[in-house]
């Protein structure tokens, strides 16, 4: 199946929820398998997939990443748990969120959960999720990125609007 | 595991999804645990429109009763706080139906439940 996939330039959220959306997207472009692919439509500025022919239409970046990679494993882990509920529930509100606890769930994440070496769903959202958060918290720990990862945040920063608010990332 | 989500195990309605209905299923969670089911109401009622169920199954899923159990209080409140009650049943209309049938389902005690209003005429919907 083919899905017309678009990355997010939303203004009606920041810049590090479109961060960390793009880095899915761009991720599901590259690694996509088991007869997905996907087109590029640059003309929605909402992360979207979807084939128009079937009506099926993904709205939220983590399932089209699983979708790409055909995977949708760990659900209900404690990495998917954090994942989303912390990690994410804060990409909606990290222009708000206390700098402190923002940072201490990166470090949480960090040294818990993020795997570089692992080409799994769970572990690339937690990535984009952590990474996208704190960049420069994140390069502290690791420096160097596996080029899978470091092309998909170098596509994702290419598509994502810098903002003056978004300079504080 | 929720209160609601563990009641819904116990009656054994099992489905087998496919790739699509699982993509929809990881969609539907990410916006329950980040929080954000009150921003996607709109979509919500969108898919219920379009399916009776969220992953267009013939029963309803976990998924369902995860999302329900979200969706609950927020649509509690959404007609509690308004005076436009008319407008959000015309706009929520889907979800209701959902609703409705999902707290009869789950047997919820009456001081849980959303209170439909069935007789109420609605404007016809606009596709």
């Amino acid at each position: 199946m083919t899905l017309q996939v678009s990355f997010d330039k939303l203004k009606t959220h920041g810049y590090a929820l479109q961060l960390a959306n793009n880095i899915k997207i761009a991720l599901a472009l590259d690694l996509a398998k088991d007869g997905v692919s996907f087109k590029l439509n640059e003309e929605t500025d909402e992360p979207r997939a979807e084939d128009v022919k079937s009506n099926f239409r993904l709205f939220n970046a983590n399932a089209i990443l699983r979708y790409a990679l055909n995977d949708f494993e760990g659900l209900q882990d404690p990495e998917s748990h954090y994942a989303l509920s912390s990690l994410e529930a804060l990409l909606y509100h990290d222009a708000t969120a206390p700098k402190e606890h923002l940072e201490e769930n990166v470090s949480k994440s960090l040294e818990n959960y993020v795997s570089l070496d692992k080409v799994a769903a769970t572990n690339l959202i937690t990535f984009a999720n952590t990474y996208a958060l704190s960049p420069a918290h994140f390069e502290q720990k690791f420096a160097k990125l596996p080029e899978v990862l470091a092309k998909a945040v170098a596509t994702a920063k290419l598509k994502t609007p810098r903002t003056a608010a978004s300079f504080q990332h | 595991m929720s209160n609601l989500v563990g009641k819904f195990q116990q009656l054994n309605l099992k489905s087998s999804l496919n790739k699509e209905q699982e993509a929809v299923n990881a969609q539907w969670d990410s916006i329950v645990k980040s929080g954000q089911i009150q921003a996607q109401l709109d979509e919500l009622n969108l898919r219920l429109r379009d399916h009776a169920f969220i992953l267009n199954t013939l029963t309803p899923t976990e998924t369902d009763a995860a999302v329900f159990e979200s969706v609950l209080p927020v649509i509690k409140d959404l007609l509690a706080s308004s005076k436009d009650i008319k407008g959000h049943y015309a706009k929520y209309r889907h979800i209701l139906r959902w609703v409705g049938y999902l707290q009869e389902l789950l047997g919820l005690p009456s001081d849980s439940r959303v209170d439909i209003n069935e007789d109420l005429e609605l404007p016809r919907e606009v596709l």
